[in-house]
């Protein structure tokens, strides 16, 4: 067979994979839609008007949307940095320190919230968190405080609803590469000199790096799109580029408007998503 | 003569089964001993416990006079190479052989001419920036030895590093450990299940078995005098006949066995006369032929039963009357074959005379 006969049937073998159809009427199909739209203008009765502009991108660049667009990466890189700190000590444990027997166990619980609604897990924290909430009639009936805290409706209680749904998918990336980690190695940096925690800055955690970035991805990125969250948990100065968004559809019926916004944050998105792909590669290619 | 390394009463269990039973021994600065045993005998956890991997049970490991048993591995001027080598992955030649040096915050002039150093001494100069994958089994060995070695240990654990090799190149490491053992004269504890390996490099050898340090000795004592039918076995004495002491006989050791035989030896070993003990031949002390040039002290006539030629060698079994069967070794050259009739001799001093392990 000639090599361009062969890339010819190779292309339409692409084409017909399953997977590639998929992600074409699902993701690539509606992303050309809503890049098409973002480019008109809202009709008068909340309807799409097609008449073509640049102007939704550029009121998206005005100074209030940045300072959500600012908020937004500040709280979805918060919520990561939590969550790696939270997850990989607990990553860590269940995949070298615990008794293989308990290993199967211990990540179950780590999923076990899987099997709820996101949404009544929430519900669940305002229940805990508001004022006559079971946090601060505990707090007030031991007299640790005289008045009840203030913990809902703020910037502090969606940092914690994000860290708390996002949490899972840290753990499991870090605890697959933890896994596979040979604790030889740290053997080995303990025996030319290393201390336990030299041994880990310059072996442990470089060699799970990728799981670091795996992880990062999948928690970042759903936080940079959150707005479950932010609307039940925050008040209303904690919004973030999520609920905007919502609202541009569901309230404020200016479609095109959000389609822009929208468009801009899958940008940033597949941005990050090309960065943390060449840094993973590049760690990867020394094993 | 210095001690390096003292094991004392070393014992340690996991989950009820001895894997090391009080062991002791002392290693000389700058001799190279050899931990030989089958698999599963205890040789890597008695080397863990030197390197400070493992806490023993019981027991007190010196170093240097030094009692270091609680000490953890990075505070013992004892390195290893491990088994599988164990190189850090994400790290090139350079940054592991630098490794120990780093952490013990050497200067950047200090790291460079070491590791140069280490380079030349396994000759890889130029491959500093290769990662460990892409290097080949006999690379990434000798990339080990000069990591554990840039760290100026006194004592080199070394824990089979050639089983991963090929023969011949497995032949041409062991010369170039052994030299370099002796230019460094730094102390060698080193691990393997191969006796001929165990034979061509050691000072000493240290036989074990289930945990149990059963002979050490110089490797020309444990091959040529092994002192229990397992270290006979483990080091290719094929023939073994249980038999009991009779008395002496001109200035020999007379011996019946189970079978009716005969057989004198030079020694008696630990047995006095009523006593049984099992008796071990050599292969290669056997000679066989259909007619021996010389009468043997030990003759027995019997019948070829199986010829194993190996190129150089041939391997003939008889068996003997009254159903013994003796393995004999011989340079290859023409002779008996299968089912001939053939005298087999073998002198008395070739006896060895076995302890129980
Ligand atoms: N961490 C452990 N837990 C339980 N048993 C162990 C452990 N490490 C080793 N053992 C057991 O101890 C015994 C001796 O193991 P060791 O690794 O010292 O043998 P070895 O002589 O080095 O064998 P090999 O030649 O196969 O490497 C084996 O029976 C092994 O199953
Ligand atoms: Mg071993």
């Amino acid at each position: 067979m000639r090599a361009d006969e062969a890339r010819s049937s190779r292309w339409l073998a692409t084409l017909m994979d399953p997977a590639l159809g998929w992600l074409f009427a699902f993701f690539l199909l509606p992303l050309a839609v809503m890049l098409v739209i973002s480019f008109a203008r809202r009709g008068t009765y909340g309807g799409v008007e097609w008449i073509y502009s640049l102007n939704n991108y550029v009121r998206a660049m005005s100074p209030d949307y940045l300072t959500i667009y600012a908020r937004t990466l500040a709280m979805a890189g918060a919520t990561t940095v939590l969550c790696l700190l939270m997850a990989y000590p607990a990553a860590y444990y269940i995949a070298v320190k615990a008794d293989p027997k308990w290993r199967n166990f211990y990540l179950l619980l780590a999923v076990v919230p899987f099997w709820t609604s996101f949404l009544i897990r929430t519900y669940a924290w305002i229940l805990l968190l508001r004022t006559e909430g079971l946090v601060n009639t505990l707090l007030v009936g031991m007299g640790l405080v005289s008045e009840p805290l203030k913990l809902l409706y703020c910037d502090s209680a969606v940092l914690m609803g994000l860290v708390y749904g996002e949490l899972p998918f840290m753990i499991l990336p870090l605890y697959t590469t933890l896994a596979k980690l040979d604790t030889g190695l740290l053997e080995a940096a303990e025996d030319l000199g290393a201390s336990p925690a030299q041994a880990f800055w310059t072996v442990t955690l470089p060699l799970t790096l990728p799981g670091i970035i795996v992880g990062t991805v999948f928690v970042f990125i759903p936080s940079l799109g959150a707005f479950v969250t932010p609307d039940l948990l925050g008040g209303s100065k904690s919004i973030m580029i999520g609920n905007r968004v919502q609202d541009l559809f569901a309230s404020v019926r200016d479609q095109p408007f959000g389609a822009a916004i929208s468009f801009l944050l899958t940008l940033i998105v597949l941005a990050m998503l090309f960065v943390s792909m060449r840094v993973k590669k590049a760690t990867e290619a020394m094993e | 003569m210095t001690t390096s390394v003292e094991l004392v009463r070393i014992s340690k269990k996991y989950q009820d089964q001895l894997i090391a039973d009080s062991i002791n021994i002392e290693v000389a600065k700058g001799e190279f001993l050899t931990l030989l045993g089958p698999s599963g005998c205890g040789k890597t956890t008695t080397l863990r416990i030197i390197g400070g991997f493992e806490v023993p049970d019981s027991g007190t490991v010196l170093i240097n006079g030094e009692d270091v048993t609680a000490l953890p591995p990075y505070r013992r001027r004892v390195n290893t190479v491990f088994q599988h080598y164990a190189l850090f992955p994400h790290l090139t030649v350079f940054e592991n052989i630098a490794y120990g040096l780093r952490r013990k915050g050497a200067s950047t002039d200090l790291v460079k001419e070491r590791v140069a150093r280490g380079l030349e001494r396994i000759q890889m100069r130029g491959s500093e920036k290769k990662l460990p994958a892409q290097l080949s089994g006999g690379q990434k060995q000798r990339v080990a030895m000069a990591r554990a070695l840039a760290c100026d240990p006194e004592v080199l654990l070394l824990d089979e590093p050639m089983s991963a090799l090929d023969v011949k190149l497995r032949k041409e490491m062991q010369v170039e450990l052994k030299h370099l053992q002796k230019d460094l004269g730094l102390t060698f504890i080193f691990v393997t299940h191969d006796q001929e390996e165990a034979l061509v490099m050691s000072d000493r050898i240290a036989v074990m078995n289930r945990g149990r340090l059963e002979h050490v000795g110089s490797a020309e004592e444990v091959y040529e005098r092994p002192r229990t039918e397992f270290v006979a076995d483990f080091l290719g004495v094929k023939n073994f006949l249980r038999a009991t002491l009779e008395g002496a006989e001109k200035g020999r050791f007379r011996w019946m066995a189970a079978g009716g035989q005969a057989i004198l030896s030079d020694t008696g070993g630990t047995a006095k006369v009523g006593e049984s003990r099992m008796l071990g031949v050599r292969p290669e002390k056997i000679d066989c032929a259909e007619q021996l040039a010389k009468p043997a002290v030990n003759q027995f006539s019997g019948r070829v039963e199986d010829l194993l030629y190996t190129g150089s060698t041939t391997s003939r079994h008889v068996a003997v009357a009254s159903g013994m069967r003796l393995e004999t070794l011989a340079p290859s050259r023409p002779g008996a074959g299968v089912g001939s009739e053939v005298q087999v001799g073998f002198d008395s001093k070739n006896v060895l005379v076995l302890d129980e392990s």
